[in-house]
């Protein structure tokens, strides 16, 4: 993992290299985070570009020597949660809150591939076992993430391995 | 459908699917918030004078432990009892891990020798080559848990698992410095009159599981852990130490058949931590290894290793030095282990992934321990808390004599 801490100055100065270079190693990050909540190919585009232009806007309160990588996930998971809220569409949910997810008929179309592979899962299995396979995240940044113990994100995420094992048997 | 294809199933979709949004990124656009305001609070004299006096107090008890440690004679490195369980079953765990990735996967015969030059003449006989896969295992093992006394760290937590009572992890490093952590949960339960210990080990993707093993042998009870990835595959490890050493037995099975057995004993003195492991191979020949992890380059460390091969426990073989380093492969696109022996020879092998993050002071920094109660600890560790103690004097009075299951097995002396 690169050391972000390199380039928030960089961003600061809006430097387009720096971004790019931010960018193509968190790309898969905010993307598993997002479809971790929405199954929408087209809302999915849009969230992951408020995400990184919300990222730089608040650039200033990202503190170095934290996890930017974590601290720029979180910032996916609050601009997919509050799309819906704001939208007021359609019920919304957040694996770590136990609230409802989101609205069946955004889903009928143009939905992800991927999604119905890991169809069994529950929400919160499905955000860990995407950011683990997909950004290749470390157990304990996705426990920083998603504020559970490390132990109960391994829990959850060998659990639903093995469901998954079992529904593509 | 195998849970490697099925992750590599699930990522390759998902890459596939995932929009790019790069080029739709106008970042000149983004109205950056201000820096946010710090208030800070004014200067308090008394505030900072207790802090000069706290700081003083810690700078010269750090000074005086230091010490103590420090010049003191050669010392057993695990104290604790979690460290010492934690210790067993973690080890155990590495090498069961190792025999699983790299023995089932590859025969003796399969390792890739490179001369350094064509000029320079091999070694005197290929003794230690043929057992280099061998090796390698109890190197991986190494590791994972032949780590400097500041990069390693064994500590009780409270279990965040319900079906749990207790819990413990370790952090160790790997040899580029990365962090290697282990999750253990477990309960101690009463079975057949004898009380034992019952839990899994989490390591990245893999669970474990363990128990004690209780043999009782006319009213003499003795006590091993096991550590298992299957009902066939596993491995006991015996703590056979002494007051003056800490010294393990492994035994690895395969097939529910003891596959090898080895002894590692593990000496700390003010300048080192070393271990001493002696494996028995199939052939009935021991090898002898002194190993020594140097970590004055925390991103490039290795193992050097003084290695003895001797016949049915008589004539010497072979002996000699290895180094072993990490190299990456481009094609696998994994580390592996290279062996460069006696300054002429290296031997390439495979090593199971462990780490990838670097490992960081905070990593090794203890939070406050809940003293969590183990059925087996050592023999030197007696005194070590009232609560292990008492727990032994209910299920392992035998302690003293796992001597008696030394026959046939392989020691670890860290």
């Amino acid at each position: 993992m690169i050391n972000y801490d390199l380039y928030i100055d960089a961003l600061i100065e809006k430097d387009n290299e720096a971004f790019e270079v931010v960018y193509e190693n968190t790309k898969r990050g905010v993307f598993s985070m997002i479809l971790s909540i929405v199954n929408n190919k087209a809302v999915t585009e849009d969230l992951m570009q408020d995400t990184y232009m919300k990222m730089i806007e608040k650039i200033h309160q990202y503190k170095k020597g934290r996890n930017f990588y974590a601290w720029l996930l979180q910032i996916a998971k609050n601009t997919a949660l509050d799309h819906y809220r704001k939208e007021n569409k359609v019920n919304v949910y957040d694996p770590q809150e136990h609230e409802y997810l989101f609205d069946s008929e955004y889903n009928d179309q143009d939905n992800f591939a991927v999604y119905d592979m890991i169809k069994p899962l529950d929400d919160e299995e499905k955000q860990i076992v995407l950011l683990r396979i997909v950004s290749d995240l470390k157990f304990k940044d996705i426990a920083n993430v998603i504020d559970k113990p490390i132990g109960t994100v391994l829990w959850i995420y060998n659990k639903a391995i093995k469901k998954l094992q079992d529904y593509n048997k | 459908m195998k849970k490697k294809d099925l992750i590599a199933k699930i990522k390759a979709t998902a890459i596939e699917e995932m929009p790019e949004v790069l080029k739709k990124i106008d970042i000149t656009k983004a109205n950056i918030e201000d820096v946010p305001e710090t208030i800070r609070s004014p200067f308090n004299f008394r505030k900072a004078v207790s802090y000069s006096f706290a700081s003083l107090f810690i700078l010269v008890t750090g000074i005086t432990v230091f010490n103590f440690i420090a010049w003191g004679n050669d010392t057993t490195p695990l104290e604790t009892d979690t460290e010492i369980v934690g210790f067993q079953t973690i080890s155990a765990a590495s090498l069961l891990e190792a025999f699983d990735v790299i023995e089932l996967s590859q025969t003796e015969s399969t390792y890739n020798i490179m001369q350094l030059s064509d000029l320079t003449t091999a070694v005197d006989d290929t003794t230690i080559i043929d057992q280099i896969s061998l090796v390698n295992n109890y190197l991986n093992m190494a590791e994972t848990v032949l780590v400097d006394e500041n990069q390693y760290l064994y500590e009780d937590v409270e279990s965040d698992d319900t079906a749990y009572s207790y819990s413990f992890r370790y952090n160790g490093t790997d040899l580029m410095g990365n962090l290697i952590s282990y999750r253990g949960y477990y309960n101690i339960i009463e079975q057949d009159g004898y009380q034992m210990e019952i839990g899994i080990l989490i390591h990245d993707e893999d669970n474990y599981t363990y128990s004690t093993v209780v043999e009782d042998n006319d009213g003499v009870l003795t006590y091993r852990y096991r550590i298992s990835l299957s009902a066939q595959n596993y491995v006991e490890v015996i703590n056979s130490s002494t007051e003056k050493v800490q010294q393990f037995t492994y035994r690895v099975y395969k097939n529910s058949e003891l596959f090898n057995q080895s002894e590692v004993s593990l000496v700390r003195n003010r300048t080192s931590l070393k271990a001493q492991i002696k494996i028995t191979n199939r052939y009935n020949q021991e090898i002898d290894l002194e190993v020594e992890r140097d970590m004055s380059i925390m991103e490039n460390q290795r193992f050097r290793v003084n290695y003895k091969i001797t016949e049915n426990q008589s004539s010497t073989e072979a002996q000699g030095q290895f180094t072993v380093g990490l190299q990456f492969n481009d094609t696998t696109g994994k580390y592996e282990y290279r062996y460069q022996i006696n300054d002429q020879e290296i031997v390439i092998e495979d090593r199971p992934n462990k780490g990838n993050q670097k490992a960081t002071e905070d990593d090794f920094t203890p939070g406050r321990g809940s003293n969590n109660p183990f059925v087996t600890t050592a023999i030197y560790t007696e005194e070590s808390t009232e609560e292990s103690h008492s727990n032994r004097h209910n299920a392992n009075s035998g302690t003293g004599n796992s001597q008696n299951l030394l026959e046939d097995t392989a020691t670890l002396n860290i």
